[in-house]
């Protein structure tokens, strides 16, 4: 077996700034502390992401291209096709 | 990225099945089309295609994403009649796979933290991967915690699995993957809090330790930590309701194959952070390493 080899993490997306929208199907445990937080609850909160490196995840991606051509087809809007090593949204 | 949301149909691929799987011919098609510049290598990258499928255009380079939507979006309007067609039976192979119904979707999160001076700017992102947890191996979990106190081992492929695939150093991107026969220790234990009818909770401790070489590409590299939690399964699903559980290691890599995101000199502190995911779109995209079928599903068979 060939590993493939790295690429670029989507959280490179949040350390450019892109600006996004919000995401309603994303739900990650929020990165606050909760008012008394335990050692683990404190720790776990400080390894989540931020709001800022979800935001790419605001965008309402699809996973099966050959849909999202089938979409694109019956709603008149063109596509955006992101690839990269392992799937964007599998790293999410 | 208002843009993207509202005037395309964004989708996400990954590289390897695209160029390996059902779509292998297609994709090949594709990329001749959208860039006709491209002379063998990688083919990630963004890639707009317009409403009736033309491949139009690609491009690669992040901090140009806001010119490459316009100036594609524009030549996508005006760009039709060359849709490469995707027979239906490769169609129905080439959909992604979902999570089976009976498996709990893990999600993880890893930061090398702190960060030691001088590394790679790129070692302050943060690794994203999800795992699955199989329900047999949930079932074998409950039937393992007869009484509150009761400690056992966690079900050996699913400590294997998350040693193997999941406890990793994927800040910078995809990982080499590890092989199951890189970890040395994965003694990870689980011991019953409370149990009810319904619910049954679990404190989770343990080490992991592993070490491969892949020369020329790295000569040692590798990862041992603890693993500090705990894990509410749902007693009459055999789900996982809710998970809170960290994993904290040491790790090194002399790696050089990406020069410009290596990962830091010597030991680095690297910490994972594990958490339940029970969202439409965990079940939608399978794991990194789900694609190495029975060998992510149940690594101690397999070397």
């Amino acid at each position: 077996m060939t590993p493939p080899r790295p690429a670029l993490p989507p959280s490179l997306l949040a350390a450019l700034a892109i600006p996004t929208l919000a995401l309603p199907s994303l739900v990650i445990p929020s990165r606050a502390h909760a008012a008394d937080p335990s050692p683990l609850e404190r720790a776990i909160a400080d390894v989540l992401p931020s709001a800022d490196e979800d935001r790419w995840m605001s965008v309402p991606w699809r996973t099966d291209v050959v849909a999202a051509l089938d979409e694109a087809a019956r709603v008149k809007k063109p596509v955006f096709f992101w690839v990269m090593n392992g799937n964007p949204l599998g790293c999410a | 990225m208002r843009r993207l949301s509202d005037d395309f149909v964004p989708v996400v691929g990954a590289h390897e099945v695209l160029t390996a799987g059902p779509l292998a011919s297609w994709w090949s098609a594709v990329v001749a089309a959208a860039n006709r510049q491209h002379r063998g290598g990688t083919t990630q990258g963004y890639y707009v295609f317009a409403s009736d499928g033309t491949p139009v255009v690609w491009d690669n380079y992040i901090p140009r994403i806001p010119m490459f939507l316009e100036r594609a979006y524009a030549m996508a309007l005006h760009a039709h009649g060359g849709r490469i067609p995707v027979p239906a039976d490769v169609a129905a192979r080439a959909a992604p796979p979902k999570a089976p119904e009976d498996v709990s979707v893990v999600r993880l999160f890893t930061r090398i933290t702190p960060l030691p001076p001088g590394a790679d700017r790129f070692n302050a992102l943060l690794g994203r991967d999800s795992m699955w947890i199989l329900g047999d191996e949930v079932r074998v979990m409950i039937e393992a915690s007869s009484e509150v106190g009761v400690s056992f081992d966690l079900p050996p492929n699913l400590a294997r699995r998350l040693v193997t695939f999941h406890l990793v150093d994927n800040v910078r991107g995809a990982v080499w993957p590890w092989r199951p026969s890189a970890v040395t220790k994965d003694v990870l234990r689980a011991k019953v809090l409370e149990r009810s009818q319904d619910r049954l909770r679990l404190e989770l401790s343990g080490a992991f330790e592993k070490e491969d070489s892949h020369p020329p590409q790295w000569t040692s590299r590798g990862q041992r930590g603890t693993l500090e939690g705990e894990l509410v399964l749902d007693v009459k699903t055999a789900k996982v309701l809710r998970l809170r559980a960290i994993a904290r290691s040491t790790a090194w890599s002399d790696a050089t194959y990406e020069s410009y995101s290596r990962p830091p000199k010597g030991d680095y502190p690297i910490v994972t952070a594990l958490v339940e995911a029970n969202d439409a779109l965990a079940r939608d995209v399978a794991p990194e390493a789900a694609r190495f079928g029975h060998g992510y599903l149940a690594p101690r068979t397999r070397r």
